[in-house]
């Protein structure tokens, strides 16, 4: 690419974007502002692709982290835009977009099928998770401290290691590891409880 | 740790992990599934982790799809041919040297181009051949040596454009020069047999000389018509090495 290979760029633009957009969209909570951002990355990327050191970290990585920087300076540029209202539907509209695009299953062994599960977590073995619940996990992911979204979707979205992830964010590993359960603990107790019919995101906060 | 018999903290702090390769969760997984098969509370947690992961990799699908994706394809490709290292905007400082050695090229060529301009006005203002020799028969008498050193190539400029016209003219001398002593005249310079190219002259001199008439005819020249005296007076082109390039006979009016 840094030879100016055009096929190879196009490659590895759509291999990447995918998750570039979704971090964005995730942490910006609106979809114009991540399909911006997406694309300064990638502009940033051919400008100064010599700055990348495969020494220091995974492309992914590096891409990540020209992420991060993009969207902080947006946060600064639009301080008060921050926490974004309408993250929430905006968020729901994506979902509705993609609505009965198929699904995978958990990588994880089955459940033990005791029946003890809560009402948020209904048993999917069965069936899929509904589309309500994939909604209500979406809104409390949104609702998640930024620091705590960002390892969500890289650690559990992206699937990334604790230890690129440490090296994304310029945090120790076991920062990472602690954040991610922290924020699954969150997760897990946002959606024990019934919904508010009502209820507004807050990203950001 | 007993890998027989996990205990319910032990289970919450490898649940996040348990489907992450490389951690101690992963490494623990039998263990904690044999626990959340025996403890109803850590099976709860199990299968709420499931239920997380799996509706989070849902979403992650799904929120993965840009809907600009291809015009966000186009626009960047056309920054990266803009951006290509073969049409990479070269820097300024690069800018200027190119500019300073396409000048110095240019100043070349014009410098070139003057000398070759002045070469040519130079052959065409040569001396004329020998037959156009003009004599000046009032004039038999030597004046002293005198030398005059003067810049060669403007001296026969002058002799030949004064002299155009007179040819042949053996009674009227064809140029007319004046100095301190009086009235000047002088024929056309005459080429030497043996000159060099009259380029050569560049740089030369002209000296003022008094010869026997003898060496008029060493020189190839006709000694006729000059008096009858034994010496004549003449001024020579000599060229930077001192070999004379054409002679030029002068008479005096006091």
């Amino acid at each position: 690419m840094i030879a100016g290979d055009e096929d190879s760029f196009t490659l590895l633009y759509r291999r990447k974007h995918p998750a570039i957009y979704r971090f964005a969209l995730h942490m910006s909570g609106n979809a114009a502002v991540a399909e911006d951002v997406t694309q300064e990355v990638f502009m940033t990327l051919i400008r100064d692709a010599k700055r990348y050191d495969p020494a220091l970290g995974t492309l992914s990585g590096f891409l990540f982290g020209i992420t991060r920087n993009h969207l902080r300076r947006r946060w600064d540029q639009e301080r008060g835009s921050v926490p974004l209202p309408g993250t929430a539907e905006e968020l729901d509209t994506i979902m509705l977009r993609h609505a009965g695009h198929q699904n995978g299953g958990s990588s994880r062994g089955n459940a033990n099928g005791n029946g003890h599960g809560v009402a948020a977590f209904p048993d999917h073995s069965d069936e899929l998770v509904s589309r309500e619940n994939i909604r209500r996990v979406r809104q409390a992911i949104a609702t998640l401290p930024e620091n705590y979204r960002e390892v969500v979707v890289l650690c559990e979205m992206d699937e990334m290691s604790y230890e690129d992830a440490a090296a994304v964010l310029e945090c120790p590993i076991g920062t990472v590891r602690s954040r991610l359960h922290r924020a699954k603990s969150m997760l897990t107790e946002k959606l024990r409880e019934p919904e508010q019919p009502a209820r507004k995101s807050a990203v950001g906060s | 740790m007993n890998k027989e018999r996990m205990d319910c903290a032990e289970f919450r702090d490898v649940l996040h992990d348990l489907d992450r390769p490389g951690t101690r969760g992963a490494a623990e997984f039998e263990n904690a599934i044999t626990h959340a098969e025996s403890c109803g509370d850590c099976g709860v947690l199990l299968v709420e982790e499931e239920s997380l992961d799996f509706a989070v990799g849902k979403v992650a699908r799904e929120t993965a799809r840009m809907p600009g994706a291809a015009r966000v394809e186009a626009a960047l490709l056309t920054e990266f041919r803009k951006a290509k290292p073969g049409t990479a905007v070269m820097p300024t400082r690069g800018k200027m040297r190119w500019g300073i050695a396409a000048l110095a090229v240019a100043a070349m060529i014009l410098l070139a181009l003057g000398t070759l301009i002045y070469q040519r006005n130079l052959r065409q203002s040569t001396v004329t051949p020998v037959t156009n020799v003009a004599t000046n028969q009032s004039q038999p008498t030597v004046n002293p040596t005198q030398s005059v050193t003067q810049n060669a190539s403007s001296k026969v400029t002058t002799a030949a454009s004064a002299g155009s016209g007179s040819a042949g003219s053996a009674a009227k001398p064809p140029a007319a020069a004046s100095d301190a002593q009086g009235t000047e005249y002088a024929t056309e310079y005459v080429r030497l047999p043996y000159a060099d190219d009259p380029a050569a002259l560049e740089g030369g001199s002209v000296v003022r000389v008094t010869l026997a008439r003898s060496a008029l005819e060493s020189y190839g020249l006709p000694a006729e018509g000059l008096g009858t005296g034994d010496r004549v007076t003449a001024d020579m082109l000599v060229s930077e090495d001192g070999t004379p390039q054409a002679i030029r006979l002068v008479a005096q009016e006091d």
